[in-house]
């Protein structure tokens, strides 16, 4: 990812909890970088919320039906920042996609999101190279602090 | 009716339909998404949501008429309308989806054809409710007022 994180990293202390400041932090990020996001969701109404969310931040989108939909973007040259995966969905499923993704060298950070609650699905997802996980419904506020934390953590 | 009135008065519908289940703190967060750059957010998704869950309350129907029911298909098509009425906030919708799921593991093809009356009715209701609402909303717009924020 050639973007200039160290001067737009969020500014704020690490420790921050302020929301709005987290937001914000974010938000200038995203712009000032550009930064992209898939959507991949075999459920329309949650493609258009997920893509709300992240338009909101200021992300570009674009959005998939299925794992293997993503694959072929991915395989096709194109470059997401961060990709919303969902699990169960026909063709070819989340960990399957994600699992793929990864053996190609993608390297985005790929935030999967489920209302499975089964601890061995959800484990077997991570497994296939999350780099976080979320339970449905995905809120504007968890978001934010999983963006806020991987971006700690992927560019200290 | 003028502006402050209906102003209340949408305040008043709204608080309701939290009040009596149809809608939980979801439909907030769409409402919170919805901005001047995206102004129609929450009528464009609701329909989206009306428009998948007909088909899938259409679809439910034919799958549990047939002599042998595939319930694995079912449960697929459960699973649809339960995320996407957990993502709009259809409270009632979405837990009326939870019992469903749970008669089409014990391949109960009496149980689920309850549930899908139930769920057809939760999601006519709140679909009314909803219409309302918008139809409430849009008045106050063609009268120059704007929409008061629910907390």
């Amino acid at each position: 990812m050639n973007k200039d994180i160290s001067s737009s990293r969020p500014s704020t202390s690490r420790f921050s909890t302020s929301r709005n400041v987290m937001k914000e932090d974010i938000e200038n990020f995203v712009r000032k970088n550009r930064l992209t996001a898939l959507v991949v969701d075999d459920n329309c109404v949650n493609r258009a919320y997920h893509k709300a969310l992240l338009n909101n931040l200021g992300f570009e989108c674009q959005e998939v039906g299925n794992g293997q939909d993503a694959v072929a973007l991915c395989r096709d040259k194109a470059f997401f920042d961060v990709i919303l995966m969902d699990l169960e969905m026909p063709i070819m499923d989340g960990s399957e996609a994600t699992r793929m993704l990864r053996e190609m060298g993608v390297r985005s950070i790929v935030i999967g999101v489920t209302s499975h609650t089964e601890e061995w699905e959800i484990r077997e997802f991570i497994e296939a190279g999350l780099d976080e996980f979320q339970q449905k419904p995905l809120t504007r506020e968890k978001l934010i602090s999983v963006l806020y934390e991987l971006y700690e953590r992927l560019f200290p | 009716m003028d502006v402050s009135q209906m102003q209340r008065q949408l305040v008043d519908y709204t608080a309701s339909l939290f009040r009596e289940g149809f809608l939980d703190d979801q439909f907030t967060q769409l409402q919170q998404l919805q901005d001047e750059s995206n102004p129609d957010f929450v009528i464009e998704v609701v329909s989206l949501f009306f428009e998948d869950s007909e088909r899938l309350v259409n679809d439910l129907g034919r799958a549990l008429n047939q002599p042998i029911v595939d319930f694995k298909k079912v449960d697929a098509h459960v699973h649809q309308l339960k995320g996407s009425s957990s993502s709009i906030g259809a409270e009632r919708v979405k837990n009326s989806c939870i019992a469903f799921r749970n008669f089409c593991e014990e391949q109960n093809t009496e149980g689920c054809l309850r549930c899908l009356q139930q769920v057809k009715q939760e999601y006519f209701l709140v679909k009314n409710k909803l219409e309302s609402l918008f139809r409430l909303e849009q008045q106050i717009l063609a009268a120059g007022g704007s929409i008061p924020l629910v907390e």
